[in-house]
């Protein structure tokens, strides 16, 4: 039993590690500052909730647990708030209002 | 006096939330209680003084929890869809605009429609201006419009709102 | 399984300093906020993986760098824009 317990968390650490480092590497190699902040935005808060996942059975007891939990809310929470004020601000650098709609 | 009971009965809501979050941070230390009953309140408080009732949307909790696993699931494919293009070779994009016309009442039901959007595969919620929402969209191949859409239609059923006739 | 933890915290602070050099490069100032941004969260699960190896005390660590990743976003939004273009309590020109 603690054999997949342990295989499970490695792989889902695994998992975690993968999307920071594709998060780090969209951060990198995308063209443009909107590009680069989907990269940002939806890469490492997945990465941050596999390895809160990972973590959890290792936990101490449940308001360890829950407070991971926690933290991981709110980081995504913050997250998906924060990218939206940061494409705002970004906006007037490219002149989006110009371009024609779909 | 019904007035009052409603008033207490939505401060009520906004407190017990800030209350669990003060029993996850002290690992429910009995010692912390009092604090943490101040602190909640004082939480409570300032929420009520930057968002009144008067001008918060209602949401339906239970149809809100029913929106979870569905948007989890999406942001999960919004990463795995941004990491293959970030490792692929030769970082296949083709981003564009799209200036969209919401449906929604302003405040809080187009934040979290911005907010859902930019956890979704493919596009990102870039502020407003009146009635039309920027959204980046990271591939133009893909159907990020029915997305959209469909999303904006998921949370006006949460909070009860009706979108009315077709869009324009 | 620590080891484990402590390995891919390794891994994470390598990130942390691959997204510094767009802090370095830019070129605009949203670009430098961003690496700083994935700093913040990588450095919140940095402490969330080395927590069970040490006191339970750095997962509140975490929080607070959390929030403060947060609060630096809001306040470089609040101050960096000269129109106001990224802040919500004013209309954009």
């Amino acid at each position: 039993m603690s054999v997949i317990v342990t295989a499970t968390t490695i792989l889902l650490l695994l998992i975690g590690v993968a999307f920071f480092l594709a998060g780090s590497m969209g951060l990198l190699r995308f063209p443009d500052v909107h590009a680069r902040l989907h990269a940002l935005t939806k890469a490492d808060n997945l990465g941050l909730g596999f390895i809160t996942l990972a973590l959890l059975p290792q936990a101490a007891d449940v308001w360890i647990a829950s407070k991971l939990v926690m933290i991981w809310l709110l980081t995504m929470l913050a997250a998906a708030t924060v990218s939206q004020l940061i494409a705002r601000s970004a906006l007037h650098e490219e002149d989006v209002k110009q371009e024609p709609g779909p | 006096m019904g007035v009052n009971l409603r008033g207490t009965m939505f401060a009520l809501r906004r407190f017990v939330p800030f209350a669990i979050f003060w029993i996850i941070l002290t690992s429910n230390d009995p010692g912390a209680w009092l604090p943490g009953l101040i602190a909640a309140g004082a939480a409570t408080a300032l929420s009520l003084h930057l968002l009144p009732a008067s001008r918060a949307t209602h949401v339906n909790f239970r149809s809100l929890a029913s929106l979870a696993p569905g948007f989890l699931w999406r942001s999960v494919l919004g990463g795995i869809d941004v990491a293959w293009r970030a490792f692929h070779p030769r970082t296949p994009l083709r981003p564009t605009w799209i200036r969209y016309q919401v449906r929604l009442p302003a405040g809080g039901p187009r934040v979290s429609l911005g907010s859902e959007l930019s956890l979704m595969p493919g596009t990102l919620g870039a502020g407003e201006d009146g009635d039309v929402m920027y959204i980046h969209c990271l591939d133009s191949n893909q159907p990020v419009l029915e997305a959209i859409v469909s999303e904006e239609e998921r949370i006006a059923r949460a909070i009860g709102f009706d979108l009315g006739g077709a869009r324009d | 399984m620590i080891e484990a933890y402590f390995f891919a915290a390794t891994v994470l602070l390598m990130t942390v300093a691959v997204c510094l050099v767009r802090v370095l490069r830019g070129p605009t100032r949203a670009d430098r906020m961003m690496g700083a941004q994935l700093a913040a969260t990588a450095g919140v699960a940095i402490l969330a993986l080395i927590s069970p190896a040490g006191s339970p005390a750095m997962l509140d660590v975490a929080l607070v760098l959390a929030l403060l990743g947060a609060f630096a976003a809001v306040a470089f939004v609040k101050a960096a824009t000269i129109d106001g273009a990224g802040d919500p309590e004013e209309e954009s020109q």
